[in-house]
Parts: C-alpha cells; structure tokens; sequence
C-alpha cells in the first residue's frame, strides 16, 4: 500500500478550481515528481499535503492515516519552499534547530543532529552564519536541512531548483537525490521543468488545468503518453495533428491535417475518423540525404532542410514534408558529421513504427472544453 | 565625465524645492523667530536671544501640559498597538469576508472630521455619565491613532514573507509559538515605528482635545491654542520650534534607524 495517497482531491478557491478531482499515490521511500506547466494547481496540492490549505472535497492519507483535519503544526512533515523561507532573524544553526526545539529534544541531542543535518548538505562550520550572508545555494541547503532534521514522515519540495543557476541546479539535484535514497524518505518533488522530472523521480504524476492527467515512471510517462498534453509537455517531441485512418497490418495510420500520410502505434483503441496527434521525439527522426543509403520503412517521406540549428552536443534540422508539413529533428553531432546536411537540402526523412505514437487529441475531443 | 544637465531635470529640481518651500516655510518662519529679541511674533529680526527658550522655565503649565501630552501620548499608542496590531495581522495574513469594509472602517478616523469624534466622545462620556476626564481624552486619542498603528504594521508585514510562518508551522509550531518566536521578533521595528508615530499623532492633536481638556487635564496644544488667544510673542514659537523639533526627531528614528516607511 501507499505511504501517501491522495484521492480525489479537490481545491476551489472563490470561482476558481485550482486542483480538480485529483488522485495520485507515493510509495513508501519513493520520489514523486508533480509536474506541469505553472498554474496547474501543483503548488496548491503540496500545500494540501502539508496543511497549508484544506482540500474542498477528497481526502489525504499519509501511512493509512486520514490527515485532511489535522493542522500543518501536527503533521510532522518537512517542507522546503521556492524562497527558502529561512528565518532571517536566526542563525543557521537556531534555524536547523527550531523543529527540534519545538519538539523539546535537550541540548546535547539538538546539538549533534543539527551537525548531521548540516554535514550531510555539506554546510559544516556555517553555524552560526545569518540567512542573509549566505548564497542562494547555501541557503536552499540549510532549507533542506531544517527540513530533514526533524525526521519527518515525508518530505516536500517546492520547486527546489528553480532559483539557482544552471550548474548549481545539477549539483543540487544530484544532491537531493543522494540525501532522498540515504534517508529513504518518501518525497513529493515539485517542479515545472519535465527534464527534472525526468532524471530525480521515481514515478511522476503529470497535472494539467487541476487535474492529475497520468501517473507513472518516468519511461512509461515519455514513452506512453496516454494524453496529448503528456506528448507535448514531456520531452522534445513533433506534434503532427490529423484524423486517426485506421489500423492495418499493425500499423496504425494517420493522415494528417497537411495531408501526410503516416503510420506509427496506438496505445488504446480509436475510431478510424477520430482527430489524432501524431507523437515523434525530435531525436528518434532520422534524415537522409536524398539518393543517399537508407533503410526501407513504410515511414519514408521526401522533404526538404529549411534550417539548421546548431545545439552543441546534437544538430536540429527543420525539415518539411510534402511542402507543408513541419518536423523537426534532432541529431548528434557525430551522425551529423558523418553526413554533412545544410539548409535548402533535399532529404528523406524516416522513423521506426514503434516511435511514432498516435493518441486522441484531447483538444478536439467534444466534452472536453474545460 | 560630465554630468548633462537636461532642461527637464532643472524644473523638476526647481519645482521640488518651490513644493518643499511651500510646505517647510512656515517652520522655518517660526524656527526663526524663536530666536528674535523682538517682543510680538512675527516681526523682523532685530537680534538673537536664546531667551524665550529660557522663559519655558517660568512657565509651570506649559510643562504641565507636556506631562499631560506625554501621558495621553504613551496611552494612546499603547492601547492602539493592542488594538492595531492585531487587526493588521488579520488584514495582511487572511482573506476572509468584508475585507474591504473592515479595511475601510479602521481607517475612519482618519477620515471623519476629528471635530466631529471629540464632539461625539464628550456626547458618549456624558451619557454614560463618566466625567469629561483624563482616561476619556487618552481613549479617543487611541481610536484616532490606531491606523497609524496599522499603517506602519501593514507596511513592515510587507517584507516578511508568509512562507517564513509556514515553515515555522511545518516545522511543528502552533500558532502561538509563531507568533512569538517567529511573528513578533520580525515585526518588531513596526511595532516600535507604529508606537512613535501614534504617540507624535497623539502628541500634536488640537481638535480632539478641545472638548475633553479641563484644567487638570490640559495638553500642550491646547495650552498652546490657549495662550494665542491673548497673545502671539515668540516664547510661543519657542514652544513651538521645539514640538517641530521633536516629531522631527521621531519621523527620523522611524524612517532611518527601524527603517520603516510611513507613507506609501
């Protein structure tokens, strides 16, 4: 069973429903990753768990208890914030200290576990350093620490990554991750960023507009999406819009709005007729150039490089098929040296069955305009 | 490198120092004249004496009137902080129903005639028939100074995040416990701005005053407004420069040393 399990939750404020019918559950020990787009109530449901806000309709079980009447102060649970939320009129070591204090654990214990929980986010010796003579990075640290040194039954983090720089942000996520799996402490990480998603968690719950759209790990949610948003938001993927034409000999085929026939996979069945998005990750499009070897797939298309992106590590051609039809993709640099491609290159353009992934297009659907 | 002067930078610096001309002149009129050797007020400036400063000893009911002015002050702002501060944690930590109403009706003293509240305060005092007295005069002023009790608290609640009491919340503290240890240590200069700013609101008033002053009970404006009526010298404006002189010194400590902006 579920150490955290979240059914049905609902949260209203006024006209507004920040978090709609929403389920999803956390293994004991495990990372959950809520992700999506800002705005899509996953803030308002981890302050839910924590006790900041009351759930309009649904409930929270944390270890088989019911937790939705219980104040935030009880719950035993640790939270990191996006600002940190340090207390600026104490130090470092009183800050870390405070959980304990409140738990009235004597002075020696205090002091040994605040200089665990400081060594373990690699802090020693800052004791008695103010919130406002320390970097971003240190002050996130110290946030976790707090965090962790209460030994809670779970552990939340509010985009913990979001306020620090580019390198800092791998540090620390390669950091949280360690602390996570020593202590085996289950978490609910949130985060807009789907690549973070991606490499810290466990399993990820995608929420959209309030509702928890699908749960699941991190290869099922970018290798299955089961929703079109999934396919849009998760990773780098063409999104080719047209009319589901039906299922042969395995392959399913869709036509789409610029008239491009294609044939991928589906995940569950459809009416032929039913309006689809075609599913491709930018990197699984391979490129040809034209009368150049290739293999020979039902997915081979005639088309032509409109531009080059260059990305570092991969080369990202925009290509178009059939005169009007956009994809991109994205190859590494040692495939691109190999065949040298540039803009105005007339190409063929491919990819396997089982890359390319035709789901309903939630957008089109009737009885879907929320 | 030259600084440009631009033609619009010397008209703003002009008008600024017109708008500031307008508004500092008369203390400055006044200031001035404290230290003039001439008899009436104003008058031109024939000499500098620091002697109707010393003539402040001579006058017994003028330093009544301060002791007066001071108690009623320290009143007022004590039982308005009790009051204000709570109400302002209300108005910046919740959302709840009539907000704005409630917003809008602790800062009614603000607006109404002040006039209008000494009359009314005199009418509700006689119907409950307590005396005209003492404790009367420092409660209305506390009615009237509580906004600006609010004022500064709203102002100082800005810059302390609400997550700050979350985490403490998170952390295991119940709302008592982040009041004290969390709430009230970060709000503190508020709270101390709010006092001195309601004590200098309290400290100058005239128009509350005049229907609850009896002879007892005599605050330094009113002695002040007292004594104009049969002669205007410059002893007054002694007393005066040195009022001037000491809300000066209050507004200084709020904004520079707690650091509190009083206005917008």
């Amino acid at each position: 069973m579920s150490w955290l399990e979240v059914r049905n939750v609902s949260k209203r404020f006024g006209a507004h429903l920040a978090v709609d019918d929403a389920s999803f559950s956390a293994g004991e020990g495990e990372i959950v990753c809520l992700v999506g787009p800002s705005g899509c109530g996953k803030t308002t449901m981890l302050r839910m768990i924590a006790g900041f806000e009351t759930p309009t309709a649904g409930g929270i079980r944390l270890g088989g208890r019911e937790v939705s009447g219980l104040p935030a102060h009880r719950r035993n649970i640790g939270i990191t914030f996006q600002n940190y939320a340090l207390f600026p009129h104490m130090t470092v070591e009183a800050n870390i200290a405070f959980g304990l204090r409140m738990r009235r654990i004597g002075r020696d214990e205090t002091r040994a576990r605040v200089a665990n929980a400081l060594s373990m986010v690699r802090l020693d010796g800052l004791e008695e350093r103010f919130p406002s003579q320390l970097s971003g990075g240190q002050q996130q640290r110290v946030a976790l620490a707090r965090a962790i040194v209460i030994e809670p039954v779970m552990l939340l983090l509010d985009e913990p990554l979001s306020n620090l720089d580019a390198k800092l942000r791998e540090e620390m996520r390669v950091e949280i991750k360690e602390i996570q799996s020593r202590l085996k402490i289950t978490t609910v990480f949130v985060t807009h960023d789907q690549e973070e998603a991606l490499t810290i968690s466990d399993r990820i719950a995608v929420m959209h507009a309030g509702r928890v759209i699908q749960e699941g790990s991190p290869v099922d949610i970018f290798e299955r999406p089961r929703h079109s948003f999934v396919a849009g938001f998760i990773g780098q993927s063409n999104l080719l819009r047209g009319v589901f034409a039906g299922t042969a000999d395995g392959r399913a085929a869709l036509r789409t709005d610029t008239g491009v026939e294609l044939f991928g996979r589906t995940i569950r069945p459809m009416e032929p007729g039913t309006p689809a998005i075609a599913v491709i990750r930018h990197s699984r499009v391979e490129v040809w150039s034209e009368g150049g070897p290739g293999p020979d797939r039902p997915n081979a298309h005639h088309g032509r490089i409109e531009l080059v992106n260059y990305l570092g590590e991969s080369i990202q051609y925009v290509c178009t098929v059939g005169g009007a039809q956009r994809i991109i993709a994205s190859v590494t640099i040692a495939a691109a040296r190999e065949v040298p491609l540039e803009t105005g290159a007339e190409i063929r353009i491919s990819w396997r069955i089982e890359d390319c992934l035709l789901i309903e297009d939630a957008s089109r659907l009737e009885g879907d305009g929320r | 490198m030259k600084r440009r002067i631009s033609l619009a930078g010397v008209v703003a610096v002009v008008w600024l120092g017109l708008i500031y001309l307008y508004v500092l002149g008369p203390a400055v009129v006044v200031i001035a004249g404290s230290f003039n050797t001439a008899t009436s007020f104003p008058s031109d400036f024939r000499g500098f004496t620091l002697g109707w400063y010393a003539q402040l000893a001579e006058h017994g009911e003028f330093l009544d009137a301060l002791v007066v002015s001071i108690e009623v002050g320290v009143i007022a702002a004590c039982v308005g902080s009790v009051l204000g501060i709570p109400v302002s944690l209300a108005l910046a930590r919740y959302e709840f129903r009539f907000k704005g109403m409630i917003t809008a009706f602790v800062a009614a003293p603000l607006i109404l005639p002040q006039i209008v509240l000494g009359l009314a305060m005199l009418q509700l005092l006689t119907a409950v028939r307590v005396p005209a007295t003492f404790l009367g005069l420092a409660l209305i002023h506390a009615v009237f100074v509580m906004p600006y009790v609010i004022r500064a608290m709203l102002s100082c609640l800005a810059g302390v995040s609400v997550s700050v009491g979350e985490a403490a919340a998170s952390l295991g503290a119940n709302a008592w416990q982040r009041f004290m240890l969390i709430t009230l240590p970060l709000t503190r200069a508020g709270i101390m701005a709010g006092f001195i700013f309601a004590f200098i609101m309290s400290f100058i008033n005239l128009p509350l005053s005049l229907f609850l002053t009896t002879p007892t009970t005599t605050t330094l404006p009113i002695r002040m407004f007292a004594y104009m009526e049969s002669r205007i010298d410059p002893f007054i404006a002694a007393v005066g420069s040195l009022t001037v002189l000491a809300v000066i010194a209050g507004s200084f400590f709020i904004e520079k040393v707690l650091r509190v902006r009083l206005l917008v």
